[in-house]
């Protein structure tokens, strides 16, 4: 089984404690929106996933700098991201 | 394949009306015979604890509706222990049925459903 | 090729609705089908009738509206929350007629036949 997280907020908007504890290290992880803002924060990098995608529109917008851990993915790829994962869970 | 629905409630049920639109979704995937299970962590744990008095905030009792829960064949409902605990709180509910899972547990019991709303 | 439904939360003046919006853009433009929006909580301002947006803002009302015509993708709303909202009086015996065009009035119902439907049921 594996969930693609969905993170729309940065972790100042919301309290992201009891999502955290969802991420398996099969899972994924979309930063979109204002979840862009997470992108190298460092509960982010200490946790154990699969992969970081984060849109890059999103992110550029923000002036947000991607490093190596992120996969730029333009929103199209968000589509078949969903239906490669069992599931999806919105951080909300 | 047959979905399976599962709603993670993470707030408190006053300030925000998320604890009652979730179980309005939940009252309704039950009616359809969808499976339909519900999960609590974080502050959404605050939905589950007994002797709480909403007519004190002039508030309907939405959380009466919960004890029906059965009656829509949602009888599998699951709060996350290291919630209760962070929060000081005893496994003392006001409906019955109530599994309390360890962090690891609830997240492998929530992410087995083709289908998970978060409110 | 996936069926797949959008669930949206967020009020058309919300920078979020764009990006639901944008989803199912793209889910039209893929392989797969996108079976329909349900409109929740403050999602159903999305369908006011007398919403107004600033002319040199994007219109995402129209946004959808033309996903409607063009496509044939159902906007249901959730009947409940409009009239929570304010989207019509309670009383009114048609209120479809004071929705914005292309968007319909549904019960929670109609997001449960999404769900039995879809494939993957997506909340944005």
């Amino acid at each position: 089984m594996t969930t693609l997280h969905l993170i729309r907020e940065s972790s100042s908007q919301k309290d992201f404690s009891t999502y955290i504890s969802l991420v398996s290290t099969n899972d994924s992880i979309v930063l979109l929106d204002d979840g862009c803002y997470n992108a190298n924060s460092h509960w982010l990098t200490k946790l154990n996933f699969k992969n970081l995608y984060v849109i890059e529109r999103h992110a550029s917008a923000r002036a947000i700098p991607l490093g190596d851990n992120a996969k730029s993915i333009t929103s199209d790829t968000l589509v078949d991201l969903i239906c490669q994962h069992n599931n999806s869970i919105t951080w909300n | 394949m047959t979905n399976t629905i599962a709603i993670l409630n993470t707030r408190a049920p006053f300030s925000h009306t998320n604890a009652k639109e979730a179980l309005d979704v939940a009252l309704i995937t039950g009616t359809y015979e969808i499976p339909t299970s519900l999960y609590f962590s974080g502050d959404g744990v605050w939905q589950l604890i007994n002797n709480q008095k909403p007519s004190e905030l002039a508030v309907k009792d939405f959380l009466k509706t919960f004890a029906a829960l059965e009656f829509y064949d949602i009888e599998e409902i699951y709060v996350d222990k290291p919630s209760l605990e962070q929060r000081g709180l005893a496994a003392n509910f006001h409906i019955d049925n109530v599994t309390v899972l360890d962090e690891l547990s609830f997240a492998n019991s929530l992410k087995q459903h083709s289908i998970i709303l978060s409110f | 090729m996936k069926n797949i439904a959008l669930l949206v939360t967020t009020p058309p003046n919300s920078h979020l609705t764009k990006t639901a919006y944008q989803f199912a853009l793209d889910v039209l433009a893929s392989e797969h089908h996108l079976i329909g929006v349900f409109f929740y909580q403050q999602g159903v301002i999305n369908g006011g009738k007398y919403i107004s947006f600033p002319s040199d803002e994007v219109n995402v009302q129209h946004l959808w509206q033309e996903l409607n015509k063009d496509h044939q993708l159902s906007l249901h709303l959730c009947s409940t929350a409009a009239e929570k909202f304010g989207l019509f009086p309670a009383e009114l015996v048609n209120p479809e007629t004071e929705l914005a065009e292309g968007f319909s009035l549904s019960g929670l119902g109609e997001l449960a036949a999404l769900i039995n439907k879809a494939d993957k049921l997506v909340q944005l």
